[in-house]
């Protein structure tokens, strides 16, 4: 059973919140869902299932899931960092830090760390330009960051 | 939509309001370069190529989503249009593979095309390309999405017209693919056209691949003989070989699309089982020999077993339903002439006793817009493709679908299915029948006083007298069903009632044709079923393969088989069967090899030529009926081409078989009811022998879907065989029927 | 009157037998430009359109892709070709024939060959005791390119800078 029968009944919810005949457009918040339910993951069954359950082709589906960097397509850390390098953190330095954090761990992006604690994506812009180059880890977005600010939170990390 | 004039390149051009800039452009032949436009598709404006400069807009406009109005001023070719065309060209080739030499496309590619104008001969960007890994979406369509430029045009095919979202756009930015979800591939009955839509080499023909260049083929006009739409194609040839089958338009008919079934069966053509030389059997072996041998002995044989001793009326006459509709007229002319009534095109028909009878009245493109359907007996999406297509558009329209059939079948369109049992589908209509008419106060006949009409039928009746352009479409299901010829005749009665047109798809291919050139026995002929069954000494067969074309393959074989039956097969095939029952084997030109015409459902007579002359010693086959009756001294078959006979038979009348029907609702069959079709990919010889659609996953088809109740009647279960065919346990299966669809040869007359 | 005696006084003078003398005599002395064919020969441009060769990647890969670029500029329709997918999924040529009594020398093939593979060699001295003779085949046009490789690819580096 990948999607669980409390997933429904809040993917239900979400259904109910746009005009009948349009339930597809709660995709977004059916994958979270689902993807929260199956170790932080979707996989193409995954994918498949909430498209069957939205009456949905599952292409549209994986469109959905795969252009948006909140959706983990492969196993992932505890943590995910997920790191900007759209325009305004690039030319704050971004990719020099995304070198920095990765020889840290030892790690590409896209990665998991052996102790499987902490996975690296580079994501596009997370709309804190004001703060770049910045990173968010996990639900949290750390602003201005310098190399010793990574090596500070990053260490902090459990 | 009120008539304003616009501007274009300084030339005034009528236009309405609101249209889009490229129809006008197009209409005009002011040439507008772009990518991802495509009349029959939703513009989706990606490839941004068909840049405009319109005057008092600043920055220039997509020609493909501006709706023009009064008064507006356009320019395509000025400085600043040229100069967007060409930046976003530059930028289409960042990414576009410089591998023209080695691709499928190059000659034919728009991208190509538009590059020499547009192209700059030096690239600026220095960066890494992108790069995609090759993937295998099935045995049809090869990709090289390396290649593609992102137009969506796929994509939107798949879910616009073909129904089913197969291809879609995955990942984002520079990691865009446009890719199919699962590793299923792609199995759309219509996947073909993603082909033809691709601008450039990302989607190309699979079994195509490779061999030539566009530039080296001719093109020739025909049309597909394998359904009853007759779509329009181009037939490309290379050395006397077809090679590749590509879309011709035609609105009227196909538009611009054509099945897979139409654009991939030349492959048989080249199949190494080809029937090539004349064959005689002397004391049981088979000898080759020059046609003029076989035709003296084929002609030698008739007159013994049927002419010289006056037995016409024991020569028999059958042909397949795909034959042209000349060769039919030939064949029953010239049978006719010898004074010989028994000609039957109908060779799968259980009880031709009470035949079907039903009009199409209803054209193809006024599919589109009628309101309510009702579907009895069909599973339309892979029996007619090109139809569905039409239906779906007008179920998309807001049209009501509704479906009685066996098994709830995958329509692509929002349908009602009812499943139910054959022996249930007349009950059915005579209690809509009975609802209809007591809504238009008339008196019911006497058939259905007794029927209780069911809230189905009840349902059923309301959608039909609520519409007011509704169709009602006869299946090939129903064809063998015990009740065939009241259904058909209920069918009749009802559309007459609601004002409504009817559409018979009982039978495909040619087989208008066939009824236009009266191939069928009239008055004391035998149909194919009392000729099988009687004491014959001679039979005429075009293009026949018992174990596939017959409803009772195995007597059929058996009463050709005979020692003192003369048999004279005309072929395309070698086939074992034939060669068992024939005494002479003529080689015949199969589809693409010979000139004629195809009657399609619009009652169109659609003329085509040979666009490849036959191989090695086959003869079209109205070549050799001409000169069978030559040889048999007939008068009136001096005929120098086929035009000629043509236009002999274009002022014939179809042929209407007047019988009183009486409906029956009482015989029902107590028996398990068998639906047998063969898979889409298997309905006619040339079919059979097409590897790739073989392979394809609908080619793949091979099972006898029943409920769970009825397997346990029939002591099976998954895994088993029913009449050789894997069953298949499926709960969306009405009671008390077995629904097979089969890419192997029939086995009903073997069991019954 | 004046004239006819001008021309009298300048034949008795013997002037322009002289004059001839006098190159004659010159070129006794002069280097010689004549050379002894078939012993000596005369040097040949890099660009020397000859004898037809297919040639290969270093690695021993032939060039060939079967885009049939040549045989469409062809316009002595001299070139045939057929091509396949060869098992590693590559495309690939099964015939490519030039026939040498259609052939004009032109060199389009060459100009149109977008990987090198079709070249016209510094090779003019070749005769056919056949009729098919004149057919290069595939494997013959391979063999030019396998046994002159080192004077193909010389003369194209020498002509490269003024392409």
């Amino acid at each position: 059973m990948i999607i669980s029968d409390s997933a429904k009944k809040q993917i239900d919810i979400w259904i109910e919140k746009y005009p009948q005949g349009k339930q597809s457009s709660a995709v977004m918040e059916a994958l979270k869902l689902v993807q929260a339910e199956n170790d932080n993951q979707l996989t193409s069954e995954a994918i498949q299932a909430v498209a069957d359950y939205l009456d949905m082709p599952g292409i549209a589906a994986a469109e959905v899931a795969t252009f948006y960097e909140n959706y983990n397509h492969k196993p992932v850390g505890k943590h995910i960092i997920r790191f900007c390098h759209n325009i305004s953190c690039m030319l704050n330095g971004a990719d020099d830090l995304i070198t920095h954090l990765e020889t840290k761990l030892g790690v590409k992006t896209g990665e998991v760390t052996k102790d499987g604690l902490i996975s690296v994506k580079k994501v596009e812009c997370l709309g804190a330009c004001v703060g770049a180059p910045m990173f968010q880890i996990d639900d949290q977005y750390y602003e201005h960051l310098t190399a010793d600010k990574i090596d500070d939170i990053v260490d902090g990390l459990k | 939509m009120a008539s304003i004039t616009i501007e274009i390149d300084g030339n005034i051009v009528n236009a309405k309001a609101g249209e889009r800039l490229i129809t006008i452009t197009d209409r005009e032949g002011i040439s507008v370069p772009r990518f991802c436009y495509h009349k029959k598709l939703s513009v989706s404006t990606s490839c941004r190529m068909c840049l405009v400069d319109i005057e008092g807009v600043t920055k220039p406009q997509t020609a493909c989503s501006t709706p023009v109005s009064d008064g507006m001023k356009i320019h395509t070719q000025n400085e600043k249009a040229k100069a967007s065309q060409k930046a976003v060209m530059e930028f289409l080739l960042i990414n576009h593979p410089l591998d023209c030499p080695i691709c499928d496309q190059g000659g034919e590619c728009e991208l190509q095309d538009v590059a020499v104008e547009y192209g700059s001969d030096v690239s600026r960007f220095s960066e890494g390309k992108r790069v995609v890994a090759p993937s295998d979406i099935g045995p049809l369509i090869q990709t090289d999405m390396t290649r593609c430029i992102h137009c969506t045009r796929c994509v939107r095919f798949g879910s616009e017209i073909a129904g089913i979202m197969e291809m879609g756009g995955t990942g984002r930015g520079e990691d865009l693919k446009i890719e199919p979800f699962l590793a299923e591939g792609i199995t759309s009955e219509l996947s073909g056209n993603m082909i033809d839509v691709c601008p450039v080499g990302a989607l190309t023909s699979k079994p195509f691949r490779y061999e030539l260049r566009s530039w080296q083929m001719a093109s020739a006009d025909s049309v597909a003989r394998h359904d009853l739409v007759g779509s329009n194609l181009y037939a490309q040839t290379y050395k006397g070989l077809v090679k590749r089958v590509v879309s011709g338009d035609n609105e009227l008919v196909n538009e611009t699309w054509i099945s897979d079934r139409d654009r991939f069966s030349y492959e048989g053509l080249a199949h190494e089982n080809r029937l090539l030389l004349p064959q005689i059997k002397v004391e049981g072996q088979w000898k080759e020999v020059e046609w003029n041998v076989a035709l003296d002995f084929a002609i030698k044989g008739l007159n013994k077993n049927a002419l010289n001793s006056r037995k016409a009326h024991k020569l028999g006459g059958l042909a397949s339903s795909t034959a042209t509709t000349e060769e039919f007229y030939l064949m029953q002319k010239m049978l006719r002439e010898i004074g010989c009534e028994n000609i039957d095109y109908r060779l799968n028909v259980n009880n031709l006793d009470d035949p079907i009878h039903l009009d199409s009245n209803i054209k193809l493109s006024d599919l589109e817009c009628v309101d309510n359907v009702l579907v009895i007996g069909a599973n339309l999406r892979l029996e007619q493709p090109m139809i569905n297509l039409r239906l779906r558009k007008a179920q998309l329209a807001g049209a009501s679908v509704s479906a009685l059939n066996v098994k709830a079948f995958d329509y692509n369109h929002k349908t009602n299915h009812s499943t139910v049992s054959p022996n249930e589908i007349a009950t059915i209509l005579a209690g809509a029948l009975k609802v209809i008419l007591e809504k238009n106060s008339l008196e019911a006949p006497s058939y259905i006083t007794n029927i209780n009409p069911s809230e189905l039928s009840i349902n059923l009746a309301d959608k039909l007298l609520d519409s007011e352009r509704s169709v009602i479409v006869l299946g090939e299901h129903v064809i063998n069903n015990t009740q065939a010829a009241s259904i058909a005749q209920m069918v009749a009665e009802i559309a007459k009632q609601v004002n409504g047109k009817t559409l018979n798809l009982t039978s495909s291919a040619n087989t208008l044709g066939a009824q236009y050139a009266h191939f069928l026995p009239k008055s004391k002929g035998m149909n194919t079923n009392e000729m099988l069954a009687a004491d014959m000494s001679a039979f005429l067969l075009l293009d026949i393969y018992p174990e596939y074309d017959f409803h009772h393959s195995n007597s059929a074989v058996e009463a050709l088989s005979k020692d003192d039956v003369f048999v004279v097969s005309l072929n395309s095939f070698n086939n074992e069967l034939v060669a068992q029952y024939s005494d002479v084997l003529l080689p015949m030109a199969a589809m693409y090899e010979t000139s004629g015409s195809h009657v399609n459902i619009n009652h169109d007579m659609q003329s085509f030529a040979a666009a490849v002359k036959a191989p090695e010693e086959a003869k079209p086959a109205w070549k050799i009926l001409k000169v069978i009756a030559d040889l048999l001294e007939l008068p009136g078959f001096h005929y120098e081409n086929v035009t000629q006979v043509s236009e002999e038979l274009k002022h014939q009348k179809i042929y209407e078989h007047k019988q009183d029907i009486t409906i029956d609702l009482g015989k029902k069959s107590s028996a398990i009811e068998t639906i047998w079709m063969h898979s889409a990919y298997h309905s006619d010889a040339l079919l059979r022998h097409a590897k790739s659609l073989s392979s394809s996953k609908i080619g793949q088809t091979n099972s006898a879907s029943m409920n769970t109740a009825t397997a346990k009647e029939l002591s099976l279960e998954c895994g088993n065989t029913y009449l050789g065919v894997p069953v298949v346990v499926s709960d969306t299966v009405a009671d008390r029927c077995v629904f097979v669809s089969s890419n192997q040869s029939t086995d009903m007359g073997r069991e019954s | 009157m004046i004239n006819k005696l001008k021309k009298i006084i300048k034949s008795l003078s013997l002037s322009e037998l002289r004059s001839g003398m006098k190159i004659t005599g010159k070129e006794l002395f002069n280097t010689k430009i004549t050379v002894q064919y078939p012993e000596e020969k005369t040097p040949i441009s890099p660009r020397f359109r000859g004898l037809h060769a297919l040639r290969r990647y270093p690695n021993g890969e032939e060039r060939c892709i079967a885009c049939k670029l040549c045989e469409a500029v062809c316009p002595a329709n001299a070139i045939t070709i057929e091509s396949e997918m060869r098992d590693d999924g590559t495309r690939r040529t099964t015939q490519y024939d030039i026939d040498l009594f259609k052939c004009i020398f032109c060199g389009f093939c060459e100009e149109a060959c977008p990987v090198d593979a079709i070249v016209e060699t510094q090779i003019f001295e070749y005769a056919f005791e056949s009729r098919d003779g004149s057919i290069m085949t595939k494997d013959r046009l391979l063999k030019v390119g396998d046994d002159n490789e080192e004077s193909i690819s010389q003369a194209r580096s020498e002509d490269a800078k003024y392409r």
